[in-house]
């Protein structure tokens, strides 16, 4: 004798995805009383769940629900700030095209040597904090070097242009994504 | 004017287009949210949000699928996020599978429509509520297993067993009280 058929067999057989049962399956199903009898209940629970029908509301909600909707919809508000940020990344772009200065190489070099020459001097910064801890003429030397890199990395357009660019899509990015999103999810 | 019509009305904003929607699924939405939270208050509060967030959200609905299955994800999601909120004890006790006899039982000798519909919805509040769930979505919106469990975010075989046994619970319950060739 075989197994007995499993609840997802049954169900399967009687939602008419009786395609998986082998053979050997059916063939038991026909003789075992104790299948037969699983799935007659099943069939005649669900004769009896088809005449089911919808609970009724005790109050009308249609005017509770016109009263709280929003003045617009969730895409309209959101589009809004979407808009800015194309217009103000074209503004940059525009902006930027007509600046009268040209991208320099040699500036993008300089500004890695800056930058390798900072990493160096902050590894003594780290040393000498541990050991002796910071003297405040070296502290100033560094802001120095520091402030250097960040004026030649400001003279280059291109560094500009991707640095205003992920403010921009930042900017939009909070307030669209945590501030209104956040704000529409609590309502719920 | 059919349901393209009215989603098609609801994404341009129109606000009148919501009581269209609201007389074709108002009833199905509220039955479904009452079997998750066994509550009458919370599930029309539900039945509510469920349409304002619908009217936020039609335009993130592409068609793709019923609308129907994007109406009742929403409705579940919404209905479970309440249960969450306002559950207490009282409530976790009653959403347990109790597997007793209805309470009070009901005369069937006549057999009118509603009163067979009180007989059922009583017994299937016996029952767990997923089950019921499932069983509310199941045969009065006539989902497909697929769909239901693309609602309810858990896969197929989950769906089809939590059915097989729902229906198992739910005759269990009603033979308590009544033959079930007496409801047929």
């Amino acid at each position: 004798m075989n197994r007995h058929l499993t609840e997802i067999e049954l169900i399967n057989y009687c939602l008419s995805y009786n395609s998986g049962l082998s053979r050997k399956k059916i063939r038991h199903l026909k003789e075992c009383q104790l299948c037969l009898a699983r799935l007659d209940e099943q069939i005649e629970t669900d004769h009896l769940l088809k005449q089911l029908k919808p609970q009724a509301i005790s109050r009308e909600l249609y005017e509770p629900v016109i009263a709280n909707l929003p003045e617009k919809s969730y895409r309209k508000q959101r589009d809004w700030f979407f808009y800015i940020t194309i217009a103000a990344l074209l503004i940059t772009g525009v902006f930027l095209s007509y600046y009268p200065g040209q991208f320099d190489d040699r500036a993008g070099r300089d500004a890695y040597k800056y930058l390798q020459k900072i990493l160096e001097v902050d590894g003594e910064i780290l040393q000498f904090d541990w050991i002796e801890g910071l003297n405040k003429v070296q502290i100033d030397s560094y802001r120095e070097n520091l402030n250097d890199f960040t004026s030649h990395l400001g003279s280059n357009p291109l560094a500009k242009i991707v640095a205003l660019i992920l403010i921009v899509v930042l900017f939009y990015l909070t307030i669209d994504y945590h501030y209104l999103r956040n704000k529409l999810n609590s309502r719920t | 004017m059919d349901e393209k019509e009215i989603i098609h009305r609801l994404k341009k904003g129109d606000r009148d287009a919501i009581r269209a929607i609201m007389q074709l699924y108002q009833h199905y939405v509220f039955t479904v949210a009452r079997q998750i939270v066994r509550n009458h208050e919370m599930a029309e509060e539900i039945t509510q949000d469920v349409f304002i967030r619908v009217y936020q959200k039609i335009h993130s609905y592409e068609e793709r699928s019923k609308f129907s299955t994007w109406l009742f994800s929403i409705a579940y999601r919404i209905a479970l996020n309440h249960l969450r909120k306002k559950q207490t004890a009282a409530m976790k006790k009653e959403t347990m599978y109790r597997g007793d006899a209805i309470d009070e039982s009901i005369s069937i000798d006549e057999k009118p429509d509603g009163v067979l519909q009180e007989v059922l919805w009583k017994a299937i509040d016996h029952i767990n509520h997923e089950q019921g769930v499932i069983i509310s979505l199941f045969y009065l919106q006539e989902f497909s297993v697929q769909e239901i469990s693309q609602i309810m975010g858990i896969p197929h075989n989950t769906v089809k067993i939590k059915l097989f046994r729902g229906r198992n619970n739910l005759r269990k319950v009603l033979s308590k009280n009544y033959t079930l060739g007496d409801l047929l």
